[in-house]
């Protein structure tokens, strides 16, 4: 008899309780306990497993009956089940998160959050040296320049991209804003100072406040240095073949030409630079047009010198590279098909 | 009397000896000082003629000439002979290369570099036949396009950019096609045909750069895209898609996009991003990544696909996608691992590698030995191009800019 009147009790429950719950996967009575719902990552890009977690001052989630909604479907339930995670959709999806708790006395919290899946990608360059038609990054030397450009993907559900002026940017470089407005995309800054590392990041904003993105580069300040290259009277300078260490030619002259890599100048023979030259220990006037190159001519003379550079300038204080490179004029044979610099034997 | 002209006369004497001794000493630091600057003065090589380039250590003119082709002979009209499998086309540095149809045959196209003179080989028969005769001084890059055209980019005396449009003629004069175009000016920061004219990624006034489409003459020209910064490599895949990479470096960040309706990402955030596209609308993509200290590559057969790591290390700008429905890739690999830093160092020309060849699965994510090159050759790849019918993989030695050829069936 006892059990019976149990069973009773508990379909009654249920059926009381059943269509509760289903109303509230629909729409909540907005009397419920708020809560707090954390998103990481915060501006989840498309396909991106985000993890919500809840919290609350209000309601005790440990002793709550905790269930999980993705648009209106439960995707996970549990008794102080305070984390989950969802997969964000594709660009111009946006997935509905509900979640409601439910404490032992009945004392009910929800919360919902939006993801709405958004990409941004920071670019920059610095306006540092490097030789034309160099296809690697320039880096940022002392004193540089830094250009960024955000590329912000907001996709509306009917595939529409929101312009670039429906979008207000805010640019940080550390924790301080140092530019923002409707449509400014992209800003011109300073870059680190010497030895320095700075953070430009960039947060993005749909004027309807619906889409929200960030992006963020860390930029080292480089030291320049200096690389030595074969000039040749027909091939002109051998980029791509630098000298390093000790290196062999079967030239009877050699004209070499220093590039300054990632120093802060627009040119390598700008008048504000001092090259300082020195063939075995002999300091030597450079060319005052092309002060970059140098010609050593060996007058038959085969065996090793050591060409010395220190470059500094008037412009940039900080600017000091210097190099050392050996050169071993060999005895006979022709240019083409030997090993001629850095080149294994 | 007598005591005052003897005193004179030792005075005199005197006298006269302190100046010889002057005069001796002056000679002798004059003569110091002269030795000193003609040691400068050779040091500099002030002290010798003009150099000619010839004599016992070899003529660079001589080796120009012999540099076209090792096997077979280099003119048309020496008997043709098959070349080997890995044929290196010329041991002169070239600028550039690419196929090309002429006459319904396909001809591996390239520019020497001392001369920007253009040259037309014949994979199959080895026939090398020079095209131009006009004089463009040291050429550093180099393409060529549909339509018998050229792009051939030098380095002012000023350390500016040139960059010279043209096309060949359809007659020829003394046996070679005239060469007209224009320059485009040093602006250009890189440049690609496209089916109808060229796409050029230039510096705008306020120094960022701009995407443009015009006329092989450089009119007519549309704004495709402004950027405010962003460095890139354009390339232009087959089937008319213009692709930017970032430029690279070891452990940066970088991105790299297809540009149609938009800028459609193809990979975001990658360090040390080097990235090969597939020409077809499945666009897959090899994504090289360089993270400073190692270096790794992985296939993504679609957008929406996990990329797939492969088990060869290199970077994409080696590899090169097969033409046609296969999903085949070739890669060369270097046969070492490579120090930190790869990347960096290698634009900079301070590292090399020494390559092999392997066929990458772009569906299944696996790759294959397919040929090892000769150890003695030391051939570090870049700018690999395959011919349209899938036959031919042409490339340039990154060590001393030589032209190879590799046949893909044996």
């Amino acid at each position: 008899m006892a059990s019976h009147t149990g069973k009773a009790w508990g379909i009654l429950l249920c059926a009381l309780l059943v269509p509760f719950l289903s109303y509230a996967q629909v729409s909540l009575t907005g009397l419920e306990r708020p809560l707090d719902l954390a998103m990481t990552p915060e501006y989840p890009a498309g396909g991106d497993t985000v993890t919500f977690t809840v919290s609350s001052y209000g309601v005790d989630l440990d002793r709550s009956a905790i269930v999980w909604y993705a648009n209106g479907k439960e995707i996970a339930r549990g008794n102080g089940l305070t984390t989950t995670t969802v997969a964000a959709g594709k660009l111009g999806t946006a997935t509905e998160i509900t979640v409601i708790a439910e404490e032992q006395d009945g004392l009910i919290g929800s919360t919902q959050a939006t993801i709405r899946p958004t990409e941004v990608d920071l670019l920059w360059e610095a306006d540092s040296y490097s030789p034309p038609y160099f296809r690697g990054r320039t880096l940022a030397g002392t004193n540089a320049t830094i250009r960024a450009q955000a590329i912000v993907r907001f996709v509306r559900p009917d595939g529409n991209a929101i312009p670039e002026g429906d979008i207000i940017y805010s640019w940080y470089k550390g924790t301080k804003r140092i530019a923002s407005g409707r449509g400014k995309s992209s800003i011109t800054a300073p870059g680190p100072t010497l030895f320095g590392t700075d953070t430009f990041s960039v947060t993005a904003e749909s004027v309807d406040g619906l889409y929200h993105g960030r992006a963020s580069a860390r930029i080292d300040n480089v030291d320049s240095t200096i690389e030595l290259y074969e000039n040749h009277p027909l091939f002109g300078v051998l980029y791509h073949r630098a000298l390093i260490g000790s290196a062999t030619t079967l030239e009877t002259e050699l004209k070499v030409t220093a590039v300054p890599y990632f120093a802060h100048i627009i040119a390598p023979h700008e008048t504000s630079l001092a090259y300082e030259w020195a063939l075995d220990s002999t300091a030597l006037a450079a060319d005052p047009d092309h002060p970059e190159t140098f010609t050593i001519t060996t007058n038959n003379y085969t065996g090793p010198v050591t060409v010395e550079l220190s470059l500094t300038s008037v412009a940039d204080l900080f600017l000091k590279a210097t190099g050392t490179w050996e050169i071993v004029f060999g005895e006979s044979g022709s240019f083409f098909g030997n090993d001629l610099f850095g080149r294994p034997q | 009397m007598p005591r005052h002209e003897t005193t004179f006369r030792y005075i005199g004497f005197a006298a006269i000896s302190l100046l010889l001794i002057g005069l001796a000493g002056w000679y002798f630091f004059i003569s110091r000082q002269t030795a000193n600057l003609g040691e400068v003065s050779e040091a500099r090589g002030f002290a010798v003629g003009v150099p000619s380039f010839t004599g016992s250590r070899g003529s660079t003119s001589e080796n120009i000439a012999s540099g076209f082709a090792d096997a077979p002979p280099a003119t048309a009209e020496a008997e043709p002979q098959r070349p080997p499998r890995l044929w290196r086309v010329s041991t002169a540095p070239v600028a550039g290369a690419g196929f090309v149809s002429v006459s319904s045959t396909t001809v591996l196209r390239y520019v020497e570099r001392s001369t920007g003179h253009v040259f037309d080989v014949d994979p199959m028969t080895g026939v090398v036949t020079r095209r131009t005769n006009r004089l463009i001084p040291k050429v550093y890059e180099a393409s060529v396009g549909k339509g018998d055209t050229i792009v051939a980019r030098t380095i002012t005396d000023a350390g500016a950019r040139e960059t010279f449009v043209g096309s060949l003629g359809t007659t020829t004069v003394d046996g070679f096609t005239p060469l007209t175009g224009t320059d485009l000016g040093p602006s250009i920061r890189d440049i690609v045909f496209d089916s109808d004219g060229v796409v050029f990624l230039a510096d705008t006034a306020s120094g960022g750069s701009q995407l443009v489409r015009a006329e092989i003459d450089g009119s007519e020209p549309s704004v495709l895209r402004v950027f405010g910064a962003g460095d890139f490599n354009l390339s232009l895949l087959t089937d008319g898609r213009i692709i930017l990479v970032e430029k690279p470096s070891s452990g940066m960040p970088g991105y790299a996009y297809a540009v149609g309706n938009g800028l459609v990402p193809l990979a975001r955030a990658v360090p040390g991003l080097t990235l090969a596209a597939r020409a077809s609308s499945s666009t897959a993509v090899l994504i090289g990544a360089d993270n400073g200290s190692s270096l790794s590559l992985s296939v993504r057969p679609t957008p929406d696909a996990a990329s797939l790591t492969l088990d060869i290390d290199t970077v994409a700008d080696k590899c090169v996608w097969m033409p046609g429905l296969s999903f085949t890739a070739y890669c060369a690999v270097p046969q070492e691992d490579p120090a930190p830093g790869f990347l960096t160092n290698w634009h900079r020309g301070t590292v090399h590698t020494t390559d092999s060849w392997y066929v990458v699965d772009g569906g299944a994510g696996t790759s294959d030995s397919f040929f090892e090159m000769k150890s003695d050759d030391a051939i570090d790849v870049e700018r690999p191009t395959m011919d349209g019918g899938g036959n031919f993989i042409a490339f340039m030695n990154a060590r001393d800019k030589s032209l190879w050829l590799l046949r893909i069936i044996e």
